[in-house]
């Protein structure tokens, strides 16, 4: 089918299957940011903005990108620089795979006023898996992002 | 993986962590050498060890067979229900020991699964021996081993490589005999630390035997253990495990990989490094790099890191087994010194740059390698199983602390104590990192991951059902290390070793109970504690 919508504030126009599921199309797009760690919303790898929202994109089907407003990371390289630097600077990043999720994740916590405090934060994290890290560096580098 | 045909031949690009393993498994198809490149690769942890090159043959048989590129990509499911897996281990141990806590003899029998093929278990359990009775004094040791042909998948290599297992059976076990005997578990493992002249499971004398000491005593005091261990509150425990890991292949194991290494030095004084070491997350792109600019004196920039690629780099031998930097880094330090040595003295960088022209004006030879010899102190006998297992050991001693709930059962761990000792930390952030990471794979391994197998195939293939662990459960960590003037030791799977022993022992001081497998999931838990 053919789908129209915004993704990254430019319009977007191309063919996709019903069953594909969003995490896929971007993808294909060439916008690969969002990675597929799970492929049924256990590891948050693949969130993206979903109309303002953030969202696991494995869990929604192309149709739904119909008319919709997506922002991958590729979109918010700005925004999330001081974030993506502490990730480096901390050593929040091993093999990579979490982490452009684990950046949206930390961005949509600190837009929405996340609490400062170590607990909290861990809590919102916990849509998002890494294997490698043990988190504690990706939690001190949001942190900072914070201070 | 992907296969990229063209009419010269074809060229496999994929997720791994031996390149060369890829190549040398694609020779029994074909009489040609396949070029072989690591793409970025994600974790490994051993999964990526064997199995890639199975996914390299069915790339390059299709690609050959349809003259076309091929790229073959597991899901989720289908990556859990086919590669490989730690191999599940039982194990029985047996020990003569005086009021004291003081071992007289040990007798260990283990058992491994090895699933439906060989593949890596002859190793695996190799590892497991000589693992399984720690580092502790003991007269008499008699250890047995079988592995078994079952009906799973294959299991194969997974971060610390039959050692977790072991350790997980000794260190169980010296908190059994304090629990026996009414003492503390410090006492029975105060008693028992290695002297000078104590020998180890293959009757090698144990050199680690003061480290082993300074590390036990270090961890005791920072994370307070005895206060904690007296002052016991309800629902709540503390326990340790002492233990050390192998670095680098096991007894004739790096003889016979006869790893080498490349650096070849171009006109703008840039050094490159061809190994076969890739990164997969644990830094071996940023470390090497790091070990070659020291050894020469040059800032970072000027040495470089070539992608592994079979074609193009030396045969600095697999990514596995803790062994890039104490293994291979130690082959780029000898490499660098025959550079050093060949340009001759250089007071800065601009010197060194001058060096470089000269030297490469009259010489034609800009590669510098060196290659592995066994350190001459390191006797193993292969037949008799017997001597030094491995050229260095890295030690740890970590101490959990838990929080048992009684009214849905599950464990948290609340603190967590890792005082490690792998020698010279090359880069201490990524480190420390090795190790957090490390301590929550533990985690994982102490009380949620656990591979259900259905008429021998894998019944959990996905993250909802196979339960890792998340953000809050894993605690602040205090992280040290100890010995760093020393040369580097291996360090990735180090904390694999310790913390499923550590939090069991804890659970074991929260509710009296002695468990004795993991892992100790809330239903667990229930069973056998009210
Ligand atoms: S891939 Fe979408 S949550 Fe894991
Ligand atoms: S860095 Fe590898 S999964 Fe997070």
């Amino acid at each position: 089918m053919e789908i129209r919508c915004e993704i990254n504030q430019k319009e977007y126009v191309f063919e996709a299957d019903e069953c594909e599921r969003v995490v896929d199309v971007l993808r294909t797009l060439g916008l690969t940011s969002p990675k597929k760690g799970c492929g049924e919303g256990e590891c948050g790898a693949c969130s993206v903005f979903f109309n303002s929202k953030l969202v696991n994109s494995c869990l929604l089907l192309a149709p739904q990108m119909q008319g919709s407003k997506i922002v991958t990371l590729e979109g918010l390289l700005e925004q999330t620089a001081l974030i993506r630097e502490n990730f480096e600077e901390c050593g929040a990043v091993q093999c990579g795979f979490c982490t452009s999720g684990f950046v949206m994740r930390g961005y949509d916590y600190i837009l929405q006023n996340g609490a400062k405090d170590e607990e909290s934060l861990k809590e919102a994290l916990d849509g998002n898996l890494c294997r490698c890290t043990g988190y504690q560096k990706i939690v001190e580098a949001i942190l900072k992002s914070m201070r | 993986m992907l296969a990229r045909y063209s009419e010269d031949g074809i060229k496999i690009v994929g997720s791994m962590q031996c390149p060369f393993y890829v190549e040398s498994a694609l020779m029994h198809m074909t009489n040609e050498k396949i070029e072989v490149e690591q793409a970025p690769t994600g974790g490994g942890f051993g999964g990526k060890e064997d199995y890639p090159s199975i996914m390299a043959a069915y790339v390059y048989l299709l690609s050959k067979k349809s003259k076309q590129d091929v790229k073959l990509v597991y899901e989720r499911d289908e990556d859990i229900a086919y590669t490989t897996k730690r191999h599940p281990t039982q194990m029985e141990y047996r020990s003569c020991f005086d009021d004291s806590g003081k071992l007289h003899s040990l007798e260990i029998d283990i058992s491994l699964d090895g699933g439906a093929y060989c593949t890596l278990t002859p190793v695996v359990q190799s590892r497991s021996v000589l693992h399984c009775a720690g580092f502790y004094d003991c007269g008499y040791i008699k250890v047995t081993s079988n592995s078994y042909a079952t009906n799973t998948p294959p299991n194969g290599a997974f971060r610390g490589f039959g050692a977790p297992q072991a350790i997980f059976g000794i260190e169980r076990h010296i908190d059994d005999i304090a629990k026996f005997l009414g003492i503390s578990p410090m006492d029975a493992r105060e008693v028992n630390l290695p002297t000078s002249v104590s020998k180890s499971v293959t009757d090698a004398k144990i050199y680690e035997h003061k480290r082993v000491r300074d590390i036990f005593q270090r961890a005791r005091e920072v994370s307070r253990f005895d206060e904690k261990y007296k002052s016991k509150k309800p629902y709540k425990g503390v326990g340790m495990a002492l233990f050390m890991h192998g670095g680098g292949f096991t007894g004739i194991g790096e003889s016979l990989l006869n790893s080498v290494v490349w650096l070849d030095l171009s006109n703008d004084g840039v050094v490159e490094i061809k190994t076969s070491s890739v990164e997969m997350g644990q830094g071996a792109m940023t470390v090497l790099p790091q070990i070659v600019a020291d050894e020469l004196g040059i800032p970072l920039e000027f040495v470089r890191y070539h992608t592994p690629n079979t074609k193009k780099v030396a045969n600095s031998g697999p990514t596995v087994a803790s062994r890039t930097v104490m293994i291979v880094g130690e082959l780029l330090t000898q490499a660098s010194q025959k550079l050093r040595v060949a340009l001759g003295e250089y007071a800065d960088v601009e010197s060194y740059k001058q060096k470089v022209k000269e030297y490469l004006n009259s010489n034609t030879q800009n590669r510098f390698d060196s290659k592995y010899e066994k350190p001459s102190n390191i006797k193993w006998d292969e037949d008799k199983f017997y001597g030094n297992g491995y050229d260095g050991y890295s030690l740890g001693c970590y101490v959990a602390e838990v929080e048992v709930d009684p009214i849905t059962y599950a464990v948290s761990v609340s603190a967590f104590y890792a005082i490690n000792d792998a020698g010279k930390v090359i880069n201490p952030t990524l480190a420390q990192g090795q190790i957090e990471g490390g301590v929550a794979q533990g985690i994982g391994y102490a009380l949620y991951e656990n591979i259900i197998h259905q008429d021998g195939k894998v019944k959990n293939s996905r993250l909802s059902d196979y339960i890792v662990p998340y953000a809050s459960d894993v605690p602040k960590m205090v992280v040290e290390f100890l010995d760093t003037d020393a040369k580097a030791k291996g360090l990735g799977e180090l904390p694999m070793d310790g913390p499923a022993p550590a939090i069991v022992n804890a659970i074991l001081n929260a509710t009296g109970v002695e468990f004795d497998a993991i892992p100790i999931t809330p239903e667990v838990l229930e069973s056998r504690w009210r």
